[in-house]
């Protein structure tokens, strides 16, 4: 029922996406929307038939939060390996460990597991049930606070409660 | 004064480039590696683009150029993370 | 501003050559789909450069368009991979 009541709205807001894009693609020019128009409702039906229902509901103040966080992160993930590469000496210990997701919403762990990759000296190798398995450029740094504080932003940009029972 | 902040973007760009490049010379394994390349590649390409959109000074050509970072990363993100996967799931399969 | 933007893309010509040096003698298809990551990222900075050296804004377009692309070819390297390795 909820999603037969969402589905009309889940298709105005793909509409409204996917003719932004095409708007700023083609940059605004109007005899583009020859082309436009069927394009757009060819990828609001492709995207109705891959992931039904409603786009998720997005905080503003998540989505800032999260997108500061991530900046500043991926920033100091390039700067921490282009360090690690130019040394003279090469300074990196792999290896691996294992970090419990508390996040349980399917789309908001896609862009974790993703977003883990960006992050200083980590990359998500697999995902198995709760558990993820990192790999570490530098095993000898704990990686779990920095995911920790992601995967908070991400929860709160998702409007998703965090399991929050710690071991 | 924006162009010199520009051409120091820029030229910042290609540093992390050359740093991702040579981080696959020296690391020894397939996952270091991908380390190397998906932060500084992305790293580099942003700010390689917000040099240029400093430059042009176009706002819609600016946020076409933000519209490709987003596209790499989300690929380069997708990527690393299954090119590892596969790789980790083959050692444990053998 | 076109002698930098030009010195920058030789620079990242060269920067492409040394990681297709390495991924080229390494083992295994992993190693290998990395050089499809880099020639995507690397090429899509080229690209633009290129795009404002030679004042064809469609060479933009064309970077979007690799840009998109890398993404798929990395899932469905990995799809393909699993379809044939382990069934």
């Amino acid at each position: 029922m909820a999603q037969r009541i969402s589905m009309p709205a889940g298709i105005l807001a793909r509409t409204v996406l996917f003719a932004a894009l095409w708007w700023l693609i083609t940059q605004g020019r109007a005899d583009a929307w020859l082309v436009g128009v069927p394009a757009v409702a060819l990828a609001v039906f492709a995207s109705e038939r891959l992931s039904s229902g409603a786009l998720p509901r997005l905080s503003l103040i998540g989505l800032f939060g999260f997108l500061s966080l991530f900046l500043r992160e991926s920033l100091s993930g390039g700067i921490d390996v282009a360090r690690r590469t130019l040394e003279p000496k090469l300074r990196i210990a792999p290896g691996f460990s294992s970090y419990r997701l508390r996040i349980q919403d399917p789309r908001a762990r896609v862009l974790l597991i993703n977003c883990i990759g960006l992050l200083p000296g980590t990359l998500a190798a697999d995902l198995d049930g709760d558990f993820a398995e990192l790999h570490l450029l530098d095993a000898d740094n704990n990686p779990d606070p920095q995911i920790r504080q992601l995967e908070q932003a991400i929860a709160r940009l998702f409007n998703v409660p965090l399991e929050t029972n710690d071991d | 004064m924006t162009d010199i902040l520009a051409s120091l973007l820029i030229m910042a760009g290609l540093f992390f480039f050359m740093a991702g490049s040579i981080g696959l010379l020296r690391f020894p394994d397939l996952y270091s590696r991908l380390h190397a390349l998906t932060k500084a590649d992305n790293l580099g390409l942003g700010l390689l683009i917000i040099g240029l959109a400093l430059h042009l000074r176009d706002p819609l050509i600016a946020l076409k150029l933000l519209l490709i970072w987003l596209a790499v990363l989300a690929a380069g993100a997708t990527s690393a993370h299954l090119i590892a996967r596969h790789a980790r799931r083959r050692e444990k399969h053998v | 501003m076109t002698e930098l933007l030009a010195i920058v893309t030789l620079g990242l010509m060269f920067s492409l050559f040394l990681g297709l040096l390495r991924i080229l003698r390494g083992p295994g298809a992993g190693n290998r789909m990395l050089a499809a990551q880099l020639i995507g990222t690397t090429g899509v900075a080229m690209l633009l450069l290129l795009s404002l050296l030679l004042d064809q804004y469609a060479l933009i377009d064309v970077a979007l368009i690799l840009a998109l692309l890398a993404a798929v070819a990395a899932a469905a390297f990995t799809g393909q991979q699993r379809e044939s390795g382990h069934d």
